[in-house]
């Protein structure tokens, strides 16, 4: 059975848990492990920090969480989520998902990498101006 | 988050969780107890902490590099392994120390040969 959320939030930083927790609940019916929950969890927090900190530098915004279930084949058990916003962009996308590459002092620039590396694949879009969507897919380990 | 006092030392035993939105929260209330307490070495008590990503790794390391440019020295103990495991991710095991307790972490900054900065 398909199954699908979205969520429209203000580009506010109270508003990370929100999606993290909406995701991370909504994906529990795929029979993600524990620390396999943990790990959609870092990876929608990092989505929706970079749009929360780099978005929207001169005024409001919205980001969109979107994530899709699937049980049957082909792409069964998957869990595909989608952090849209519609704002300034990514000028170099090579440049940000460099690890230690960050604008914003005390930040680590490890968000992309997290991403990478807790979900099964990474896609990123984004323009100067036209905002960044961001494409992560999982599947739980024991299927 | 709750702070004690122990000779040069601030220990903060964290809690719920260090995202964008609390990790503000964090630096300010740290960096404001540093200066009340006039406290050089910082122990940070993580078992209470249940969610971190790279914001909050970010806010525990600039901790870092003020601790350690004062000539102090900053301790991670009791850390839950999710978060552990996101400190071995970030590669920050080879610049954060970890102790099992409080107690092992005073010690450690207690030492003539290897501690932390008096005061």
């Amino acid at each position: 059975m398909k199954n699908e959320m979205s969520l429209t939030l203000l580009c506010v930083p109270s508003n990370v848990a929100v999606a993290r927790i909406a995701v991370a609940t909504f994906a529990a019916s795929l029979g993600f492990s524990v620390s396999e929950i943990e790990e959609i969890k870092v990876a929608v927090s990092e989505a929706v920090s970079n749009s929360v900190l780099h978005a929207y530098p001169h005024g409001e915004g919205e980001v969109t969480v979107r994530a899709t279930t699937e049980d049957s084949e082909p792409h069964g058990g998957e869990l595909v989520v989608e952090v849209r916003d519609t704002g300034a962009g990514i000028p170099d996308i090579a440049k940000a998902k460099e690890p230690g590459y960050s604008t914003i002092p005390e930040h680590m620039g490890l968000g992309l990498s997290f991403m990478e590396s807790f979900m099964d694949s990474l896609l990123v879009e984004s323009a100067p101006g036209k905002g960044t969507t961001v494409r992560m897919v999982k599947r739980p380990c024991r299927q | 988050m709750s702070f004690h006092r122990s000779s040069s030392c601030l220990i903060v035993k964290m809690s719920g969780e260090l995202d964008l939105s609390s990790a503000s929260v964090f630096k300010e209330r740290v960096d404001e107890e540093l200066r009340k307490t006039g406290a050089a070495n910082l122990i940070l008590n993580l078992q209470g902490l249940d969610f971190v990503d790279s914001t909050g790794l970010g806010a525990i390391l600039g901790r870092h590099r003020q601790i350690t440019l004062g000539g102090g020295k900053m301790i991670l103990t009791s850390v839950p392994p999710k978060v552990q495991s996101m400190l071995e991710m970030a590669g920050l095991f080879s610049v954060l120390q970890c102790e099992r307790t409080d107690k092992d972490a005073l010690q450690v900054i207690e030492s003539p040969f290897q501690g932390g900065a008096p005061r």
